[in-house]
């Protein structure tokens, strides 16, 4: 009966999909056709990609790169055009069109830094402008981006660009992913990674390479940042209700670029791209005390023979080796673009081809994407995306990893270095485990991704508008592990025999969408009543199978069945989640905007008795500089609109987490093997999503006639009933802990965007943007749990996963006694408190473009794991082995009281601590700035660029990761080992972010 | 308004049928875990108790690994400083591989084992050889938390004293022997068998020497029982053996140099080159070269539990200096040394016993158990090479050896289990 009733419901709207392809079509001979240039009012240059579209229908254009723009098919009689583009204040023409009209429209933008009219697709029941929007929904302009900064990925895009967005790039290993987090870190037990929509269906986030240990491939890697018009960053749950109880976390919506309706033109675009990655550090060099046994005449240690046992000798084996190289990445594009009447497409070929900076890493991507849109009539559009990848990455092993370069590299000891020919270390950590050993392990992802999305858009009526989105991200992972077979012993163990492993993943992620809006002027117009109603299916899917072998004959077949031992695994997981929704908004006179509105969601992963999750929200915006008070008292102000909003939305626990489940485990009694069960999760049938209750206050200033514009943003962000994985005591004997809905964490701060155009005139013109946050992590309420964790630590009153440990309370340099607490205590936070970032744009002499971009990240710490594991665990530190390296005091902080027989810290209590216990030294201050990017743009002239047989071109040279300003003491605050981690800054062996110089080449034929 | 009436009427009718079909459609498969509900009591007994044995068998591996480091018949070859806290008698409460290598596992034995026991409706559960299996195994997971750890607890409950464990154990090896003897099978009194021993050890542990000796005398002669293992790829961590997977996957583990002895009790071989230190400095380290044991020289080496020649040490030592020395005189003969003339009373006899116990049962976790049986009677020094308190680690850059005796329960459970009152933080 249930399942009748569903089939209805899909039966109904595949009929509606159906029926909106059906509309009724008034003859041709009817309809006008408008036409027109768009221009910079101030400079005269026309403008390109502005979208030009009458009022209550679904007709539009997008102006080429002269600034025209042709809409056909429109319907006689008074229309309102419209024109609007990020960056420049809108314009309307009203007028009446008479049958068969050719009418020509001209129009002359104003710079503006406020834009009110933009619409805004992300986070709203139909389409809305800005003004109308009560909650912050960031735009990053990434077409416009991409004309002169050197993007390469959407988080690269992301990077310092929108206040409260903060990107932390792993590593400087090519191919790998970043940490995204959008204002602060709400979950403790799940994914704080904001939820991706591409083209509005969900599309599969999130990190792979399962098999290998170490950085990770990056799913948002899969989006070439060339095909993006634009990205809108939903920042919490004020603006992410309409996503459902999946969107605590913040959305990343990413609109990708469309045809140009009735444009008449065919335009292409060739782009030719050369990167030089530089490595941008040198590792330090490994110390050690030669031995009485190796300065022997006979010694085969080439640094110790001759030398005393007093003597300090040190060794460099990645440099000695020459681990690191120059890297490079190349990138070729194509993308046509165009429209005939009444449709439009978008078509791009994109490969790259980038070699990293360690010898086995590279990352490759070919992508094609083909995006149609067609407007039969003013009532109906449709657009069609489709996007195909392929992807290879080849990461190496490296941070926490004995396969490592630097985990190879940076722990050996320059006492096994051996100058007769022998297999030894020499230098590394692993035996016979040098540059060439490591080399010759393939971790490989190759990815074929296919993302579709198609939506209609049919206004039947004026007053009625109806959005259908459907869509599928289909995705195939190959991924390999090879150990080549060796006679040198270079890998532990039986991996010296050959082993291999094999990963296929795949996974959809579906998306049903309908969003419906009834449009009400009450009251002479004066009032407007916009309600809006929808429902989404979302229907996920990752199963893996993965083979291993052991024992090849020969490396060339490599394959898990050419092994003598092999074994195989599975994974299958699936999550459904269905939302009903409506929103109900009112407008007043076009200035004063509430919106109620409320989502009703269930998913698979709740537990048995857990009730589907009501998600309410309520807004307001003003835009009170239109009003006549405010125009005549406070007019140097010219735009000024005061928003608030709050909302509520969710995280999802992961699927199965309600079950009491026992996890598949082999037994052996007697000789026999057989299938058995150990305990895996006690589970919890009253599970239901985390609930992130957001309120939001601001406002956007325009003044100078929109030159200076200032956004201004309070948000408290409130998730309550956390997913917490509960930490059982181990005696209960399960294998994972169960999630509970329990506790608070809170995330408060202000978001500031500060943006100028001082200077605009044909020849000189400087804008400056000026974006910063706070943030106020914090655990408020952990109910009946303790606090948890030893190092990242979860307790009350502080940030979440805030690093913690024995602190040191005094250090006497006479006695050597370093006094520490008795029990754990903060040591410092691990989200920054503070981030800022300033970028410029300076275009001088016509063609030429400047822009620069800087960025801090203040008041967190990191753990610099490297050199507290090289200077008490192995020790091959200078630091530690050079006693004049630091002072007495520094030693006695790091390394503890060294007299034999008493311990290294001492508690209050009297009881002793280890360095173990105490590693506040090592957690170092990651406060830094950084020059992020420098570039520059010449635009080709036309008389150059004809020569090559093309209408326009530029030419683009730039620089990333070109200086970095930190007391941070390890080789670069903003690597993160485990980037899969919920909260993790900690540097352990891991690869620095490397330095870019680019050259780039656009030419529009 | 009344089109909104309308359309409001029909969205909370769509919204009724939409929200009971979903609830179908929001039911999904999860093939990668085990809903406890899919099991039969009755009839998947078997299988639980099966992988409640194995759990043991994997907590036992783990057990000897690290306390072998602990008492010295080992060196940690690697580099983790948590393994090398044991090799250092100083570990602490927040070390995480006590948790997760040592404590844990022993848990999860112990709960598993319960959650045999606790099936209820058994058929006949007076000589079930499936609730026989799950107080065998409750039994030695009691005696090894006993002899390991300080204090101890079992699903979440109160903290336990040496003493609490001891009899805990003595209480299911009674239950494990009294169905074995009713149901009377090969297995059965196999495991009969093995209780037998066991409580005659938790005996000995808690002093109460005649019924130590006792129960070593109801072990049949040339009874053995061992725990196997498996070479299969697939489940290395759960069936493999671990002393041989610490070498082979990870160079862990080196005879200690007191052990390296010639004995076909303790066989061990210098490394070949395909198997070497994690700690590329051990040799320069420690002065001697990488020796592996060769005791379980495979993933599927069986590690014995109880045998008859357990029960006659236990035996001999709880009957005192005569029965000891008869006892090492034999052992000696038995493995090619010349006859014992040390000592034949006090600490010197001790120590010699202690010796051929510790060649005896090199890795099979006793010895700790002993150094503490030893110590609480005065002779701990009888115990030899147990990493001397204050004593220089062999390693550079390390702490000082500590004087621990015994483990600690780990934060984790200290943090959670709400019948330990310390409290975290």
């Amino acid at each position: 009966m249930k399942r009748a009733a569903l089939n209805g419901l899909l039966r109904a709207l595949a009929f509606a999909a159906v029926a909106v392809a059906l509309p009724g079509q008034a003859s041709a001979q009817e309809r006008a056709t408008v036409a027109g240039t768009v221009t910079d009012a101030s400079t005269g240059a026309p403008i390109a990609e502005v979208r030009v579209n009458i009022a209550g229908t679904t007709l539009q254009g997008v102006t080429d790169m002269r600034g025209a723009f042709r809409i056909t098919g429109v319907l006689p009689g008074p229309v309102k055009i419209q024109a609007r583009r990020i960056g420049f204040r809108a314009a309307d023409i009203e007028t009446t069109l008479t049958p068969g009209q050719e009418y020509t429209a001209s129009f002359k933008l104003n710079a503006s830094v406020v834009v009110l009219e933009e619409v805004i697709i992300s986070g709203t029941a139909g389409d809305i402008k800005r003004r109308a929007q009560a909650a912050t929904v960031a735009e990053v302009a990434v077409s416009d981006l991409n004309q002169v900064a050197p993007i390469q990925s959407v988080s690269n895009v992301l990077q310092s660009r929108v206040p409260g967005v903060s990107v932390v790039q792993g590593s400087g290993t090519s191919g790998t992913s970043s940490q995204i987090r959008i204002r602060g870190a709400a979950s403790i037990s799940l994914s704080n990674e904001p939820l991706l929509v591409v083209d509005g269906i969900v599309v599969a986030r999130g990190t792979n390479l399962a098999t290998q240990s170490g950085q990770r491939s990056d799913r948002m890697n899969d989006i070439d940042p060339g095909d993006i018009e634009s990205i809108e960053v939903v920042k919490g749950p004020a603006a992410a209700t309409l996503y459902g109880a999946d969107a605590s976390a913040g959305v990343i919506s990413i609109i990708t670029k469309k045809g140009k309706v009735n444009s008449g033109r065919f335009t292409q675009q060739v782009s030719f791209e050369y990167n030089s990655i530089d490595p941008n550090f040198t590792p330090p060099d490994n110390f050690a005390f030669c031995t009485a046994a190796l300065i022997a005449p006979t010694s085969t240690n080439p640094l110790c023979r001759g030398k005393t046992t007093a003597d300090l000798v040190s060794d460099n084996p990645n440099v000695r080796e020459g681990s690191f190289r120059t890297g490079n990445m190349i990138g070729v594009g194509w993308v046509g673009r165009g429209g005939g009447q009444s449709y439009g497409y978008y078509a791009s070929i994109n490969y790259d081809t980038e070699d990293g900076t360690l010898p086995n890493n590279g990352f490759d991507r070919q992508t094609a994407r083909v995006n149609f849109n067609w407007v039969p009539s003013d009532k109906l559009t449709l657009d069609v995306g489709f996007n195909v990848l392929r992807s290879i990455a080849d990461i190496p092993d490296n941070d926490n990893n004995v396969y490592g370069y630097l985990g190879g590299g940076l722990l050996g000891t320059p006492l096994t270095r051996r100058d007769d020919g022998v297999e030894s270390n020499n230098g590394w950590f692993g035996f016979a485990r040098d540059v060439k050993a490591i080399a010759a392990i393939e971790n490989q992802i190759t990815t074929h991704r296919t993302i579709a999305t198609a939506t209609a858009n049919w206004n039947p009526v004026r007053w009625l508008t109806n959005r259908f989105t459907v869509g599928g991200d289909l995705f195939r992972d190959e991924e390999t592990r090879f150990f080549p077979k060796n006679s040198r012993g270079s890998y532990q163990g039986t991996a010296n025999t050959g082993s291999i492993t094999e990963l296929r993943r795949g996974g959809e992620r579906l998306t049903l969408d309908y969003l419906g809006n009834i449009r009400n002027e009450l009251m002479e117009g004066k009032l407007v009543s916009n309600f809006s109603f929808g429902a989404q299916l979302l229907d996920s899917r990752t199963e893996w199978v993965q083979g291993s072998g052991l024992g090849l004959t020969v490396n060339s077949t490599n394959m898990v069945s050419a092994a003598s031992s092999t074994s195989g695994a599975q994974s299958w997981v699936r999550q459904r989640q269905v939302g009903i929704l409506g929103q109900w908004q009112l407008g007043w006179q076009d200035q004063l905007f509430v919106t109620l509105g409320a989502r009703y969601d269930a998913n698979s992963s709740f537990g048995e008795n857990a009730d589907w999750f009501f998600l309410p929200k309520v807004g307001a915006s003003w835009v009170v500089s239109e009003t006549g008070f405010w125009q005549n008292n406070l007019g140097f102000i010219n735009t000024m609109r005061l928003r608030g909003a709050w909302g509520s939305t969710g995280r999802s626990p992961t699927p199965g987490a309600s079950l009491t489940t026992l996890s598949s485990a082999a037994y052996i009694v007697g000789t026999t093997t057989a299938s058995g069960a150990v305990p895996n999760n006690p589970g919890n049938q009253d599970l239901k999503a985390e609930r992130g209750q957001e309120l939001e206050l601001g406002f956007d200033a325009g003044l100078l006639n929109d030159r200076i514009g200032l956004e201004f943003t309070y948000f408290d962000k409130t998730t309550k009933d956390l997913l917490l994985a509960r930490p059982l005591p181990p005696s209960l004997g399960f294998s994972s802990n169960p999630f509970v809905n329990i506790g608070e964490v809170v995330n408060q701060g202000i978001e500031v965007a500060f943006t100028a155009v001082p200077v605009q005139n044909p020849n000189f013109s400087w804008d400056i943007r000026i974006g910063a946050n706070t943030l106020n992590n914090e655990v408020t309420d952990l109910g009946a749990v303790s606090p948890f964790g030893t190092r990242n630590r979860i307790t009350e009153g502080r940030q979440v996963g805030a690093w913690y440990g024995l602190k040191i309370r005094s250090i006497d340099t006479l006695t050597n006694i370093v006094r520490v607490s008795d029990t754990l205590e903060f040591y410092d936070h691990i989200l920054p408190t503070f981030e800022g970032n300033i970028s410029t744009n300076v275009s001088f002499l016509k063609n030429f473009r400047l822009y620069a971009s800087m960025d801090t990240k203040q008041g967190h710490s990191v753990e610099n794991l490297t050199d507290f594991f090289r200077e008490t665990q192995l020790v091959r530190s200078d630091n530690r082995l050079d006693p004049t390296k630091l002072s007495k005091y520094e030693r006695l902080r790091r390394y503890g009281n060294p007299t034999p027989g008493q311990p290294a810290f001492l508690r209050e209590n009297g009881t002793s601590a280890t360095v173990n216990d105490v590693e506040e030294a090592y957690i170092q201050d990651g406060s830094f700035y950084r020059l992020r990017e420098v570039s520059l743009t010449a635009t080709l002239p036309t008389n150059w660029a004809s020569k090559l047989g093309a209408q326009g071109g530029a030419i683009t040279i730039g620089g990333q990761n070109l200086g970095l300003w930190s007391d941070y003491e390890g080789f670069d605050p903003e690597v993160v080992s485990a980037v899969d981690a919920a909260f993790n800054r900690q540097d352990f062996l891991t690869v620095p972010p490397s330095r870019r110089f680019i050259v780039r080449v656009n030419l529009t034929f | 308004m009344k089109i909104m009436r309308t359309l409001a009427r029909t969205l909370v009718a769509v919204g009724a049928i939409a929200s009971a079909g979903c609830d179908e459609w929001l039911t999904v498969p999860n093939p990668t875990v085990i809903d406890i509900n899919a099991l039969d009591p009755v009839t998947d007994a078997p299988v639980l108790a099966g992988s409640a044995q194995q759990n043991f068998a994997v907590a036992y591996g783990w057990l000897i690994m690290y306390s072998s480091w602990f008492v010295g018949e080992s060196d940690v070859a690697e580099t983790f400083p948590t393994r090398n806290e044991f090799g250092r008698r100083d570990v602490v409460i927040q070390n995480g591989s006590h948790n997760t290598d040592v404590w844990f596992p022993l848990s999860q034995a112990a709960a598993s084992a319960y959650l045999v026991l606790n099936l209820g409706d058994l058929p006949e559960p007076a000589k079930n050889i499936n609730l026989q299996r799950g107080e065998v195994f409750l039994g030695y997971s009691y005696i090894l938390m006993a002899e390991m750890f300080c204090t101890g607890t079992v699903l979440s409950g109160p903290e336990l004293t040496t003493l609490n464990m001891l009899d805990s154990a003595v209480a299911h090896f009674t239950k494990a022997i009294d169905i074995g003897t009713a149901n009377g099978t090969t297995d059965a009194v196999a495991l009969a068998n093995a209780a037998r021993v066991g409580r005659a050890r938790a005996h000995l542990q808690a002093g109460r020497k005649s019924q130590a000796a006792a129960d070593a005398a109801s072990v049949p002669a040339g009874f053995n029982f061992n725990l196997n293992y498996a070479d299969d790829l697939a489940n290395r961590t759960r069936l493999g053996n671990r002393l041989w997977q610490f070498i082979a996957d990870r160079g862990s583990i080196a005879v200690s140099p007191i052990w390296r002895v010639t004995d076909p009790r303790v066989p061990q071989r210098v490394a070949p080159s395909n198997l070497l230190p994690q700690d590329a400095n051990y040799t320069v380290d420690r002065g001697v070269p990488y020796v592996i044991q060769n005791k379980y020289p495979t993933f599927n080496a069986p590690i014995r539990l109880a045998s008859k020649m357990e029960a006659d040490y236990i035996a001999a030592e709880a009957g005192g200096d005569a029965t000891m020395l008869a006892l090492i005189q034999a052992r000696r003969a038995a493995n090619g040394q010349p006859p014992y003339n040390g000592g034949t009373t006090g600490t010197a006899l001790m120590t010699e016993f202690m010796t051929q116990r510790g060649l005896e049962f090199y890795l099979e976790g006793k010895r700790l158990g002993d150094f503490r049986r030893a110590d609480g009677a005065g002779q701990g020094a009888a115990v030899i090479g147990m990493p001397v308190p204050g004593s220089t680690y062999w390693k550079p850059g390390f702490a000082p050896v500590g004087a621990q005796k015994c483990w600690l329960l780990p934060t984790p459970e200290i943090d959670n289990n709400p019948n330990l009152s310390r409290g975290g933080n």
